[in-house]
């Protein structure tokens, strides 16, 4: 099954209370950029600290967010093709 | 759900913005050594690459691992690493990889000469938010003259290209001498045009943190300060802009000794680990080998910062602050007293404010005000620059073009402030 990860070129913090992704390695993301994120995408970050699959980050943001589970589901993976596409969240395992 | 890619502009506007009424430390200055292969007599802290004395004091690269999760653990965003030459040590690579991974937003200081292929590569692979080099001339005698150390200027521009050449956040720039004056535009015009590099210039040159007023030996006299700042339209805007918000702004006279953003956005380490104000400022030092950062924040520097002015002077109600470069630590360097204003930091601002046109209030006991006696000579000098009679395109090289060295008798110290 295919799990979505942060990607090791990037590291986040937390700053008054935003999270903010910040590009360590050369050629990932936007240097001139910073990346913040929103309470929901926040969640999801901290979702994928550790490989986690689509279906997992879905269950667990309709659940804290209470949201309705198709929705949440295009939510999330058009948010994860957003991070996949700046070099900031890698894939491992295969597609299922 | 959203991730927004913000740019460097906004984000940095948004978070002084929310921390504007905060003391929270955002802005850290990291000096990992004051070593340094070249011997700028201007400078105000270096020290021979073959001092051992000073290299064995410096922090070592796991004080500075633990120095570095403390503050990113604080909050802190913006990090400067400055020397000396802070590629004169050899670890310095692994001290910035690790910063790097904590998130930090990094700023390298650097003269560029040690820079080898070997260093770009990695910065590319590690790309800093931005590298600024000291160009020190625009020819190799110039530049040689106030570095001391032949095939300086062939090493500068060698890893200025090295760096350009990997697309790195380069910019150029310079400190006004006597020596290289004549060459600021030629600087200029080699970073903006050849390069396509921001470059910034600046004339302010201190004593040196051990007393010896050594660099005062090639610091610019008021009126070159001037005639060079406003040669260029954009800076003296920038200064009529200020001048005119200054005037309309209802100041009160400053009741802390410090007014910066020392102490309370940000603060400096050496390369000792002395917790201090700024890079400049050494009479109130906190022992970080003794103390944890966030104890130094908390209570050692929020206490400088909120030492109040013991006596009014000059500066108490000056209207042209915005327009003088002057600060506590500044006074503390050149007087030896963070309340005692600089004379010399002074008489630039009024040339300032008067070859701009602009009417400076008068303040009790200055000697640029009525009455006072470099009133006079000020007046003849704001005149003259007003008139471009002095023109900065026009400058040529000092009359001889001696090496300026420093390195034993600047690094000496004064011997009499008891702390050298």
């Amino acid at each position: 099954m295919q799990s979505y990860v942060r990607a090791s070129s990037v590291v986040s913090r937390v700053i008054a209370g935003e999270t903010l992704i910040v590009p360590v390695r050369g050629g990932v993301g936007d240097l001139a950029s910073i990346y913040s994120l929103n309470p929901v995408a926040s969640s999801i970050w901290n979702a994928i600290a550790q490989p986690c699959s689509q279906e997992k980050i879905v269950e667990c943001i309709a659940e804290e967010f209470a949201g309705e589970a198709p929705q949440v589901e295009q939510d999330v993976k058009s948010f994860l093709a957003e991070m996949q596409s700046a070099g900031l969240v890698e894939t491992v395992g295969v597609p299922a | 759900m959203t991730m927004e890619a913000i740019s460097y502009g906004e984000f940095s506007l948004g978070l002084h913005q929310q921390f504007a009424d905060k003391r929270a430390p955002m802005e850290v200055a990291l000096e990992v050594t004051r070593r340094c292969p070249l011997e700028c007599q201007h400078c105000y802290n270096n020290l021979p690459m073959g001092d051992l004395a000073a290299r064995n004091r410096e922090l070592s690269k796991e004080e500075y691992e633990g120095i570095l999760t403390e503050l990113a653990d604080m909050g802190v965003i913006w990090l400067l690493f400055t020397g000396g030459e802070i590629f004169a040590r050899k670890d310095f690579l692994e001290i910035y990889t690790f910063a790097k991974k904590k998130g930090f937003l990094i700023t390298l200081f650097t003269n560029g000469i040690l820079i080898n292929e070997r260093i770009a590569d990695y910065l590319k692979e590690y790309p800093p938010f931005a590298i600024e080099i000291t160009l020190y001339g625009r020819t190799k005698e110039t530049y040689e003259t106030l570095t001391a150390m032949p095939g300086s200027f062939d090493r500068c521009i060698r890893g200025i290209r090295l760096l350009q050449e990997r697309g790195l956040p380069l910019k150029l720039k310079t400190v006004g001498t006597t020596i290289n004056r004549h060459e600021v535009i030629g600087m200029k015009e080699f970073a903006e045009h050849e390069l396509g590099v921001d470059f910034k210039f600046d004339s302010q040159i201190n004593p040196r943190i051990d007393c010896s007023q050594a660099p005062l030996g090639v610091r610019l006299p008021p009126e070159d300060v001037v005639t060079l700042d406003l040669h260029w339209s954009n800076i003296a805007a920038e200064h009529k802009a200020n001048l005119d918000r200054e005037r309309h702004a209802a100041l009160g006279p400053r009741s802390t000794v410090y007014s910066c953003g020392g102490g309370l956005k940000s603060f400096a380490i050496d390369p000792y680990g002395q917790m201090s104000i700024c890079v400049l400022s050494h009479q109130d030092l906190y022992d970080l080998r003794s103390g944890s950062v966030k104890d130094g924040w908390d209570h050692f520097l929020l206490e400088v910062r909120k030492r109040p002015r013991t006596r009014p002077t000059k500066c108490s109600t000056c209207r042209i602050r915005s327009v003088c470069s002057t600060c506590a630590a500044v006074s503390e360097l050149e007087n030896g007293n963070a309340e005692t204003p600089v004379d010399f930091m002074c008489e630039v601002a009024h040339l300032r404010a008067v070859a701009l046109g602009c009417e400076v209030p008068e303040q009790g006991d200055c000697e640029c005000c009525r009455d006072g006696e470099r009133r006079n000579a000020m007046l003849e000098a704001a005149a003259r620059i007003a008139s471009h009679a002095n023109n900065v395109a026009e400058w040529t090289a000092p009359q001889t073009l001696l090496p300026v060295l420093n390195s034993s008798a600047a690094a000496s110290g004064c011997g009499g402030c008891g702390t050298h």
